[in-house]
């Protein structure tokens, strides 16, 4: 559950700061007391998150570090700032919908008594569904989704829905924006996705009745909200063992994710476990020559079935 | 290009600044008493009247609550026929199915002629609009019995305090149409099967004379409705 996040803009009017919630409609400035409205450009409320991470590279180098490489195992080459756009949408689907429950053929056992006085199961068949149904609904939604697909930047949605981020939610503002880093349009036009956050709302509120034969509705959105938030991200690129990987650094928390898995697993061990395994397999191939060369068939058939577990054994650790 | 702004709240007719609650819809006006709605790119003003109490006529209403009021024709999509035959029982008899029953628009359309559209043009949707507690089904109740009544309003001349609105005209509008097939279904069964059309003649907020029954109830002095003060949310004014 979100609590109100406050953000801080001047009032036009006489310049003092004016603070407001994110679900106002109407912002008062306390020092002329003046009241306004936000209006915000298409109808799509633009909010940016101020990023606080100075240095991500170091925080890269801390995580490869952190998963046991050394910096002559990995090279940064790529660096790049971006705002990754985060749809939000809320509202109330409102409305009336009607429909008959699906009709299905439920077959049940029954016990009966037979003329000759036996209890005899008998199966019998039902007719089920075809319920009337007649609501008004009025139903609370809230939406949450990336506005583009970038498979390289990892970062969650609900990022964007954080109240400990609170302190760097900022009104878009695109030339101070630019400074900070590269802005990322949204896949579809706000317009676009205005209306197709309406359809997922309506269709999200039907999924119960899908099988209603026939379902007939007029439900409308209304009090619908749009928030476009802007979250700041660093994408690093890697060469790490000849194979390019991307890092993503939250512009916020600093957290660093993969893009892909990352074994945190030294070189020491890999020598240590590469060891272990050269003996277990020259041991076990000892053993079992060994038994084959006997003379008796019993310790030759355990040779052999050494032998294959030998080979089953060099096969997984492939 | 600007991606927000902030638009002064002013009257649009006396120039007044106008205060108004953080989560408000409709803006009006303490000074002249009109009411303004923000339409997504600038303010309209918006036909608003202060109802007289037909009820207890000598007590002093302490509270006016917004509702939407909308004049409507509603038609069948298509046909030529107009709904407002409103809340007569009895007034379709349909056979078999509800749901299913293909004979609804002619059966519509047949008894529709048997009636004069001229007699009920004037039929309005009441719409509360004020700030509720939690998901309080007022809108479903409280509206439908206005509906229902058509009370006849007379208005004061001059201005007075409204409370809270938090719906604009659209949303409104969404609800008077949940409103209008809530009181007609009992009538009409299945009526969703009909594509029906509401076509807006004329809208404005029409604040309703509250009093104070007891302590923590107050009714509206037009039908005599009662609402508790604990359902009112905090921004609706001078309540216990």
């Amino acid at each position: 559950m979100m609590n109100i996040r406050v953000i801080s803009i001047l009032c036009p009017k006489c310049g003092a700061g004016v603070q407001f919630c994110e679900k106002d409609r109407v912002i008062k400035c306390l020092h002329c007391g003046m009241n306004f409205i936000p209006v915000h450009s298409e109808g799509i409320e633009r909010y940016y998150f101020k990023p606080q991470v100075k240095n991500p590279q170091i925080r890269v180098k801390n995580y490869l570090k952190n998963r046991g490489f050394k910096k002559n195992n990995y090279r940064i080459v790529d660096t790049d700032k971006f705002f990754i756009p985060v749809w939000k949408g809320t509202g109330q689907v409102t409305g009336w919908i009607s429909g008959l429950s699906p009709r299905k053929t439920v077959v049940y056992t029954e016990t009966v008594t037979a003329p000759n006085g036996r209890q005899i199961t008998v199966k019998r068949k039902r007719e089920e569904g075809g319920i009337p149904l007649k609501k008004l609904m009025k139903i609370e939604k809230e939406i949450l989704f990336n506005a583009l697909k970038f498979p390289d930047i990892r970062c969650r949605k609900e990022e964007v829905i954080k109240d400990e981020y609170a302190a760097f939610l900022r009104v878009y503002d695109e030339q101070r924006m630019i400074r900070l880093g590269k802005i990322v349009t949204p896949d579809v036009s706000p317009q676009l996705e205005k209306k197709e956050i309406k359809t997922r709302f309506i269709q999200s509120s039907l999924s119960s009745y899908i099988d209603y034969e026939p379902l007939r509705h007029r439900l409308k959105v209304i009090g619908q909200r749009v928030f476009l938030y802007y979250f700041p991200v660093t994408l690093i690129k890697v060469k790490l063992n000849n194979q390019l990987i991307s890092l993503t650094v939250n512009g916020l928390s600093g957290k660093v994710t993969s893009n892909t898995l990352l074994r945190k697993e030294s070189a020491t061990k890999r020598k240590r476990i590469l060891f272990l395994d050269t003996m277990v397999i020259f041991l076990s191939s000892l053993l079992s020559a060994s038994f084959i060369h006997t003379n008796s068939s019993f310790p030759k058939q355990i040779g052999i079935i050494i032998a294959f577990i030998t080979l089953l054994y060099i096969w997984l650790k492939r | 290009m600007n991606f927000f702004d902030l638009l002064p709240l002013q009257c649009l007719r006396c120039g007044a600044p106008i205060s108004s609650g953080r989560c408000d819809m409709v803006y009006f006006c303490h000074n002249c008493g009109v009411g303004l709605e923000f339409n997504g790119d600038n303010l309209e003003i918006i036909k608003t009247h202060f109802a007289q109490p037909l009820l207890e006529k000598e007590k002093e209403p302490e509270l006016f609550l917004p509702f939407w009021s909308f004049h409507l024709d509603i038609s069948i999509k298509g046909k030529e026929v107009y709904l407002p035959f409103l809340f007569r029982a009895n007034y379709l008899k349909t056979k078999g199915s509800f749901f299913t029953d293909e004979t609804l628009i002619e059966e519509i359309l047949k008894k529709r002629k048997q009636q004069e559209k001229e007699g009920e043009k004037d039929f309005i949707i009441y719409v509360p609009s004020f700030p509720t507690t939690g998901s309080f089904a007022y809108s479903s109740n409280i509206g439908n019995r206005f509906t229902e009544a058509q009370p006849h309003l007379l208005f004061y001349e001059e201005n007075k305090k409204m409370e809270s609105c938090i719906y604009n005209s659209s949303d409104a509008l969404a609800i008077a149409e949940d409103e209008y097939i809530s009181l007609q279904s009992a009538v009409i069964p299945n009526l969703l099967a009909l594509d029906l059309s509401f076509n807006l003649k004329g809208k404005k907020v029409i604040g309703i004379p509250y009093t104070r029954k007891e302590k923590g109830i107050f009714y509206d002095q037009i039908i005599g409705e009662i609402i508790l003060v604990s359902a009112l949310k905090k921004t609706v004014g001078s309540m216990e």
